[in-house]
């Protein structure tokens, strides 16, 4: 049962910042809620103060042109971003990411920001949103710093944000017009579940339509956040991606890049074994979705 | 054939308009006036010495009305063994045991109350593991089993952790192995299961100022908790009533009272007021109920012709830290263990473990789904010992009609050589391979699994109709709406008898007050027994209204006749029919009943003349039970090498359901098994470190969601074999519907794999290391 709390709805992102500051940790941001009233639910974490931030202007909406790019209110909903015409057209990588999380009604709740400040490993939007080099818009008392979500992380549960910042937008490029994605997710099930290993990959190739130019491989549960692994990334440039056995090295190389760790859930020596099997796999569904457009 | 208007049609069930809307008020909408909320204070470590109990902190928040430790409730509970005190007094001896209740006004108060509630243990070390239970070193979860009372069938072993020792001797096994040509001798697992029921556990109680004791509960069987209770608080059954509103679901598990005796100890401190308790889900997982682990050790030899001549087991099961209704599970899963098959020497020992876990009861199957995975991984292992086909050593061993059971009793109306060539021909199982590689680099494999389950016997209910003047009829019983189907099936029968639209019926809230005497909602047994009940009590209404009839047409009782189709024809003394005649609907109108004596029906059935009490020892018997259910499961299954998932692609599901009553309700029955019995292979198990629950939510604990169900289910109904004592011929189908899945699943995953398969559920992980054998194999 959740301990009874003050709601505050702050209007600005000043005020947000505010009160961030001034209840520090008897206070906690939420936006979806999806993963803070799920931590209060079990009686051990008590917040006394609850700061809502849907209601800023900034952190709302969804804005992409040609120039800039796209750029995501923090407090945009996974639903929001699944049905969004250009993102399903331009970025379906991150659709298929989003789209893993939980169940519809935990997308209809859940947002893409809280699923970056969140700062789980397992997180299934911060993947394709590393690969797509995203940069994180951050606003606290003193004005807004522009942080790439690559350095947002800084341990398991800890991320770059002060006491007196949030997360106001994510923003990236638009990819090259011609690239391959892919997202895989590792679970048990096929819904409402955390994943027990995830892979994004996006990638580049040469006008002979084999050679690999370019190479991001973002791993989910496979270190203490959220990583890039760029070893493994450099290693498929100039490589032939229809040749399966330069593609299945890739899987080789990642494993010395990872860092999985054993719990109850799985062993660290299983989650190697499917990282070695999958991240080919993956590059190569991402190679198809390249050559198939 | 049968001309039945009613029966054998797909009737949809009657709860499930308002259940789908939203409109079903369940357990958790009620509110009472004057109503108190309750928390628990639960143990956090699974075993230890209660040391100092300080319950001043809670007493000081507001709306606090009472604080009710366990010497406060010293009262025993237990079906098989007394173990279990409403609230732990000395010791604790599992994770989530209640030690402290409080009631307040609110439920937050109730909550802030529990959590200034200050419990001093000193922690004992866990018993965790089911073998190392049994050792003699072990630490005991109970220090004086012996002294607990217990009912006459249960065998509790001193000094060590065993509530039961269950033993089963049929013929000379060692004679019987040393005719075998083979022997294949095997070990496997299941993990510990949770009902995960979408409703948790839950109860309202009052208490009167005579003492009575009024529950609002999800009982699944509310006559046997009553009379638990009776016994427990030394007040007679009379004084306590349980009201069953809609429940949210049961699989076995709301067989036990969880909620209701922290109710009823609260209630008895609050002056009148009634209080409500309602576990959270955690709650639920470690504080309602579990399907307990086993570890079965088993041996079989057969000829080479695949003659099996002997079967011996010992099997463990982690029943927890209280008996339930364990030792049952253990006994039913042990009388089968040697599957649908005719074995003429058995012999097996069935241990009933105390563990410092969850507490293991009831689960739709009572054991046999467990039992049925390790029988067919037995036959798949003689299978390829023997060169044979997995299809064929099944055959050449089942049970027809004559064949003589584990214990020694002479069978008849058996199906399963039907349902296994049905289960078998719906796979293809002729025309392909029982394992090959797909284009894509999947791993295919086909197995099959038989069940053989019986009935709780002796048994007894009764039906009461209350028929209204103007056609309709109120049908009362005991057994509750499970989503069995009852609701549905038992108006079915009273249509077909009395020749009423199905409409014009319906059924009361079972409250045992006002319902029937029941035994019990379990063991499939509705549509067998309360049918018969229903058939009785509408004959008892059709006597009735004849005689009024014949009043009201001034003649003979005897000559007024009750025709299908619900026709009252007067016939003369030669028997023909005179011409005047009435519709049982159209009573009223004919100014035939309003103004008479009230027409109430009633019918009983029971079993105990049928039952002959098997021996103790041996376990044999002239009839052990009223009806045995038989059935066969076919499936196939899908292996990724890279991943080392398993997806069912198809399971086809044969039943020897006697008569389908309601085939609607049978592929609802056949449908949410598979899936059940696919979540029970592929995903679900209780992870515990230490004692400890790791996993106790519904993340962690993983039952498949609607996107896991994504397999073609074929059913094939089996009619060829009806129960001369059911209703139409009818047996049961509620727990068979689960039984054979998981043995099916893993007989395939274990042909796609070609190694035996010795934990369920089947992890990926394991699965992986087999998977790169078989692919490298097949390089
Ligand atoms: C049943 C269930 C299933 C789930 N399944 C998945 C899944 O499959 N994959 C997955 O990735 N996640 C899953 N989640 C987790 C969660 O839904 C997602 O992480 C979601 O994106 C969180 O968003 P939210 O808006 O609900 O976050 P909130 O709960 O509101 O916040 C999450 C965290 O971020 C902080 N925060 C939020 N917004 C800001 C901001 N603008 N600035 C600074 N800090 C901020 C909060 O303080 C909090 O610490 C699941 C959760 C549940 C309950």
């Amino acid at each position: 049962m959740i301990a009874k709390f003050d709601y505050h709805v702050p209007a600005t992102l000043k005020e947000a910042c505010e009160m961030k500051q001034e209840y520090g940790s008897s206070g906690v941001i939420v936006a979806g809620g999806s993963d803070v009233y799920a931590k209060l639910h079990d009686g051990n974490h008590r917040y006394d103060h609850v700061i809502d931030i849907k209601k800023i202007p900034e952190m709302k909406g969804i804005e992409w042109s040609e120039q800039e790019g796209l750029s995501l209110g923090a407090a945009v909903t996974h639903h929001e971003i699944e049905r969004h015409p250009v993102i399903t057209e331009r970025y379906q990588v991150l659709v298929q990411g989003v789209r893993t999380v939980g169940s519809l009604q935990v997308r209809n709740r859940g947002t893409i920001g809280g699923n970056i400040c969140t700062a789980a490993p397992s997180a299934d939007g911060v993947g394709p949103l590393l690969v797509l080099n995203s940069e994180c818009v951050i606003h606290g008392i003193g004005g807004e710093r522009i942080v790439p979500l690559a350095e947002f992380f800084t341990g398991p549960k800890r991320t770059v944000l002060r006491s007196d910042e949030v997360l106001v937008r994510v923003r990236m490029k638009n990819p090259a017009s011609r690239y391959g994605g892919a997202y895989f997710k590792y679970g048990r099930r096929n819904a409402m579940e955390i994943a027990l290993l995830n892979i994004s990959v996006y990638l580049e190739v040469d006008d002979d339509n084999k050679t690999c130019t370019e190479m991001r491989i973002a791993l989910g549960t496979s270190a203490p956040t959220p990583i890039r692994v760029h070893k493994t990334e450099q290693y498929f440039i100039g490589k032939d991606l229809t040749d399966n056995e330069a593609v299945a090295k890739g899987g080789d190389l990642v494993i010395e890049e990872a860092s999985p760790r054993s719990s109850w859930r799985a062993n660290s020596n299983f989650r190697l074994t499917l990282l070695r099997q999958l991240v080919p796999r993956t590059v190569k569904t991402a190679y198809k979705s390249l050559i198939e457009e | 054939m049968d001309n039945y208007n009613v029966i054998g049609k797909p009737e949809l069930r009657k709860d499930s308009r308002d259940k789908v809307t939203g409109a079903t008020q369940y357990c958790c909408d009620i509110t009472l006036t004057g109503m108190l909320h309750g928390a628990v204070y639960r143990s956090k470590v699974p075993h230890g010495k209660i040391q100092s109990v300080d319950v001043s902190g809670a007493w000081e928040v507001e709306g606090v009305r009472a604080v009710v430790t366990g010497k406060d409730v010293p009262y025993r509970i237990g079906r098989s063994i007394q173990d279990q005190t409403f609230l732990a007094i000395d010791k604790v001896r599992y994770q989530g045991e209640p030690i402290v209740l409080v009631a307040a006004d609110t439920l937050e108060q109730a909550y802030e109350a529990v959590r200034k509630v200050k419990v001093d243990i000193e922690q004992l070390p866990a018993v965790n593991d089911v073998l190392e239970a049994v050792e003699e070193n072990s630490p005991l979860v109970h220090e004086k089993l012996e002294e607990y009372p217990h009912i006459p069938t249960v065998r509790p072993v001193n000094g060590t952790n065993i509530y039961d020792h269950f033993t089963l001797r049929k013929g000379d096994v060692e004679k019987g192995f040393a005719e075998a040509d083979v022997i294949v001798e095997n070990e496997y697992e299941c993990a510990i299961l949770h009902h995960a029921a979408i409703e948790n556990h839950m109860a309202t109680a009052k208490v009167d100022a005579s003492g009575k004791i009024t529950v609002w509960s999800p009982a699944q069987s509310p006559f046997y908790i009553r009379g638990e209770l009776s016994r427990a608080l030394g007040i007679p059954e009379n004084k306590i009533r349980i009201i069953v509103p809609p429940i949210g679901g049961g699989f076995g598990g709301k067989l036990e009272p969880r909620a209701e005796q922290l109710a009823i100890a609260l209630a008895m401190h609050t002056k009148g007021r009634p209080v409500k308790v309602m576990f959270s889900r955690e709650e639920d997982f470690l504080a309602g109920t579990v399907r307990a682990g086993v570890h079965f050790k088993m041996k079989t030899g057969a000829k080479k012709d695949g003659t099996i001549v002997a079967f011996e087991s010992t099997n463990y099961w982690d029943s927890g830290a209280y008996s339930t209704i364990s030792p049952t599970v253990t006994l039913k899963a042990n009388v089968i263990l040697a599957g649908p098959y005719e074995v003429k020497n058995i012999k097996t020992d069935g241990y009933c473990v105390a563990t410092n876990k969850q507490l293991g009861t009831a689960q739709r199957g009572f054991g046999v789904a467990e039992a049925s995975y390790a029988h067919e991984q037995q036959m798949d292992a003689l299978a390829k010992a023997l060169g044979m086909d997995p299809l064929e050593i099944r055959m050449k061993n089942i049970m027809v009609d004559g064949s003589k059971a584990s214990t020694g009793e002479t069978l008849f109306s058996v199906g399963v050589k039907e349902c296994l060539q049905e289960a078998a021909d719906g796979i293809g199982w002729k025309d392909h391979p029982i394992s090959w590689i797909t284009k894509e680099g999947k791993i295919r494999g086909r197995g099959l699994g038989t069940f053989m389950k019986f009935t709780g016997t002796p048994s007894y209910t009764s039906v009461t109709i209350k028929f209204n003047f103007d056609g309709t009829a109120i049908v009362s019983y005991s057994t509750t709406e499970l989503g069995q189907g009852v609701g549905i099936v038992i108006p079915q029968i009273v249509s077909e008898e009395l020749g009423i639209p199905l409409e014009n019926i319906s059924t009361v809230q079972v409250d045992t007050e006002n319902t029937p005497l029941d035994k019990t909602t379990t063991s499939s047994r509705a549509t067998f027994h309360l049918g018969n009940a229903a058939i009785k009590a509408s004959a008892d209404v059709k006597r009735q209204i004849c005689k009024w009839v014949a009043f009201k047409w001034n003649t003979e009782e005897n000559l007024v006749k009750f025709e299908k189709g619900g026709i009252l024809v007067e016939v003369d003394a030669e028997g023909t029919p005179t011409g005047r005649t009435a519709r049982m609907d159209q009573l009223d109108e004919n100014s035939l009943i309003r103004n008479g004596e009230p027409i109430l029906g009633y019918g009983s059935y029971e079993t105990t003349n049928i039952w002959h009490k098997p021996d103790l020892e041996t376990y044999q018997t002239e009839r052990l039970t009223a009806m045995w259910f038989f059935g066969a499961n076919a499936a196939e299954v899908e292996i990724d090498p890279d991943t080392g998932k398993t997806k069912v692609i198809k399971v086809v599901a044969a039943h020897d359901i006697g008569k389908a009553l309601n085939p609607l309700g049978c592929l609802q029955q056949v449908e949410g098994g598979v899936v059940m019995g696919i979540g029970n292979t592929l995903l679900e198990e209780f992870i515990h470190r230490d004692g400890y629950l790791m996993n106790g939510n519904m993340v962690d604990f993983k039952i498949p969601t609607s996107m896991d169900t994504d397999v073609e289910i074929e059913m094939r109904l089996v009619e060829s074999s009806p129960h001369p004592e059911g209703p139409y011929g009818a047996k049961g189908i509620g727990e068979p519907a689960m039984c054979a899945t998981q043995s099916a699943v893993a007989s395939a995953v274990e042909h796609a794999l070609g190694v035996p398969v010795t934990h369920v559920p089947i992890k990926p992980e394991t699965i992986l290391e087999a998977c790169r054998k078989r692919m490298e194999e097949s390089k």
